[in-house]
């Protein structure tokens, strides 16, 4: 499903980042380690398709993401893509129903019933008509969760999910993205410097 | 959910800043079209009831002060002049038609005219009920007059010597109520109309009382006809004639000619710089509304980069979020034109409201001017130009940078 070969990249600044190989079967989470300074948010900007690698090639879903133009980038990043943020970003000015329903509306897609069944899921159906400023901080990662997950990618992209929280939350919110991959059909990539994570991913890549 | 219900959501988000810039706008846009339309309305109003009329013949003095009396009935008139003069004028070949009209009375505020039937016919008068006058001190009601002062068929109008109404009662000066006209936009609308015989006869009884004082002045003129009236108002056989026949006047004899096409546009020019330099200051307003927006929609967006990025993860592509900006811009700038446009209806019915107390006349149209289709442009491309950088801005995001760095 994803496969990395000699991937390179290097900054404007001279930074310089070659990684390693990456072969992911479909049906299988990821989970990418590795400390600050390695090139793990820049990986993970190639696999999301938000940066363009300088050579090697990044092979995702049997599509060569090193030959799409930028707008084909766009494209295939809303049909495929789910991407979780460190620190979560919602459009201020929208509750969080309409969060979800500017994502449907991106990716083409209109389906209200779906929206309801993620905010269930996650334990915000309550939060749906409130600002996203007015949630607590837990609250606003199951928001970002649920706007990674609404339009019901293959691939799940976790950048540092868990790096601010404590190990009881940690576990959870590991275990909750685990979960709704699988109740929603996608598999998972986290990417993380947090080796608490090691315990529950099968297949775990060092940088 | 769209991009355009989305700008609109981030409109409203910033309530103040959002509405310090639509302010800007409505106040720039609304001064402009309220100049507009009043120049519009008080021109159309002028022009109105310029019509047929190339030339007036008065007394000596301000020929704007013959034109304003006798062809709008706004001020004092210059004086009197003989009617036998008037009458040679009105003989000469050059004239095509005209209409001799003399003042005296008022009633409560409303001027008598004594005026030709002519005059009527002037202004396309319709008698809505009653019949023309036939005797001295028979009058034709305007429609304001009557609506305003509550005037009814047969009514009794003892009218007050002067044109305002604290002038001195001529007790035996009653007129009836014989007609009253139907509404004609025009300034018979505001006037009662009765016949110069009336007129004359008030006066020659009302002279009797100062016998005394004018007894030497009347021993000079009786051998001749003493009638006066106070101003003839001409129309020309040939257009040419407005060239070569007031100057004749004026410098043969001591009576005054004016043209009242050419007193207006004078007036027009006087109070044109006013209007002028008003404009200018609106346009201005509308600039500063203009970087307002900008400055509103630079820094919202550099406060907002965090969430365009994620849009822009989510799929959305460069041009949207583009478009999502342009349209907050052109959301605010057109509602700015569209309210604008209501405050100078609302400015135009004040005014008008104003002018009818003190100048009795009516200014009431609500379509909207050509200008005023160019100030909708205007508007629009405020919000496209103030817009753009910002737009561009977004275009050029490097949405990678922006997230490592959050």
């Amino acid at each position: 499903m994803l496969k990395t070969k000699e991937l390179e990249f290097n900054y404007e600044n001279q930074m310089f980042f070659k990684f390693q190989n990456i072969d992911l079967k479909s049906n299988e989470n990821l989970l990418i380690i590795g400390d600050s300074g390695v090139g793990k948010t820049t990986l993970m900007h190639l696999l999301a398709g938000l940066l363009k690698s300088n050579s090697g090639s990044i092979k995702l879903f049997d599509k060569e993401l090193n030959l799409m133009s930028p707008s084909q980038l766009d494209s295939f990043r809303k049909n495929n893509i789910g991407i979780v943020f460190q620190r979560p970003h919602f459009v201020n000015s929208l509750t969080v129903k309409e969060n979800l329903q500017l994502a449907q509306y991106i990716a083409n897609k209109k389906d209200n019933n779906r929206i309801e069944d993620i905010l269930k899921n996650l334990n915000i159906f309550n939060k749906s008509n409130k600002k996203t400023n007015q949630l607590s901080q837990g609250e606003k990662q199951r928001t970002s969760i649920a706007l990674a997950i609404v339009n019901s990618p293959k691939l799940i992209l976790a950048d540092e999910p868990t790096s601010s929280l404590d190990d009881n939350n940690c576990a959870k919110v590991i275990e909750l993205l685990k979960k709704q991959a699988t109740d929603f059909g996608a598999q998972l990539i986290v990417i993380t410097h947090d080796s608490r994570l090691k315990k529950h991913f099968k297949n775990t890549i060092e940088l | 959910m769209n991009i355009f219900k989305l700008s609109i959501k981030n409109i409203f988000n910033k309530p103040l800043s959002s509405s310090i810039s639509l302010a800007l706008l409505i106040l720039g846009v609304g001064i402009i079209s309220l100049l507009l339309q009043l120049n519009t309305l008080i021109k159309d109003q002028m022009d109105n009831n310029l019509r047929g009329i190339d030339m007036v013949v008065g007394a000596k003095g301000s020929p704007l002060q013959l034109i304003l009396s006798s062809v709008y009935h706004i001020d004092s008139p210059t004086g009197n002049i003989s009617f036998q003069e008037a009458e040679n004028i009105s003989k000469n070949r050059m004239v095509g038609s005209s209409i001799k009209i003399l003042y005296g009375d008022n009633y409560k505020g409303y001027r008598i005219v004594g005026a030709e039937k002519k005059f009527i016919d002037l202004y396309k008068g319709v008698i809505k009920e009653g019949k023309d006058w036939e005797k001295p001190y028979e009058v034709l009601v305007g429609s304001k007059v009557y609506e305003k002062l509550k005037i009814n068929l047969g009514d009794e109008l003892v009218s007050s010597h002067g044109l305002r109404e604290t002038g001195q009662s001529h007790d035996e000066g009653t007129f009836k109520v014989v007609g009253l006209l139907k509404p004609s936009n025009s300034v018979i609308d505001q006037l009662i109309i009765t016949s110069p015989q009336s007129v004359w006869n008030i006066h020659d009884d009302n002279d009797h009382y100062n016998e005394d004082e004018h007894e030497h002045e009347d021993e000079h003129e009786h051998e001749h006809d003493d009638r006066e009236i106070t101003a003839m108002l001409i129309k020309f056989k040939s257009p040419m004639n407005i060239i070569q026949f007031p100057r004749q006047i004026n410098e043969n004899t001591n009576l005054q000619a004016a043209v009242p096409s050419y007193e207006i546009s004078r007036l027009f020019k006087l109070f044109g710089f006013g209007i002028e330099t008003l404009s200018y200051l609106a346009y201005l307003i509308i600039i500063v509304s203009g970087f307002s927006l900008f400055i509103n929609l630079f820094n919202s967006m550099r406060e907002r980069k965090y969430e365009m990025a994620l849009i822009r993860t989510l799929g959305a592509s460069r041009l949207q979020l583009s478009t999502m900006i342009i349209f907050e811009s052109l959301v605010l700038t057109i509602s700015g034109f569209v309210l604008g446009l209501l405050f100078s209806r609302f400015g135009v019915m004040f005014v008008s409201s104003l002018m009818e107390e003190s100048l009795n006349y009516n200014l009431n149209s609500f379509k909207i001017l050509n200008d005023e289709f160019w100030l909708l442009g205007l508007s629009i491309l405020i919000g496209m130009v103030s817009s753009l950088i910002p737009a561009i801005q977004v275009y050029k995001m490097n949405i990678s940078k922006i997230l490592a760095n959050a």
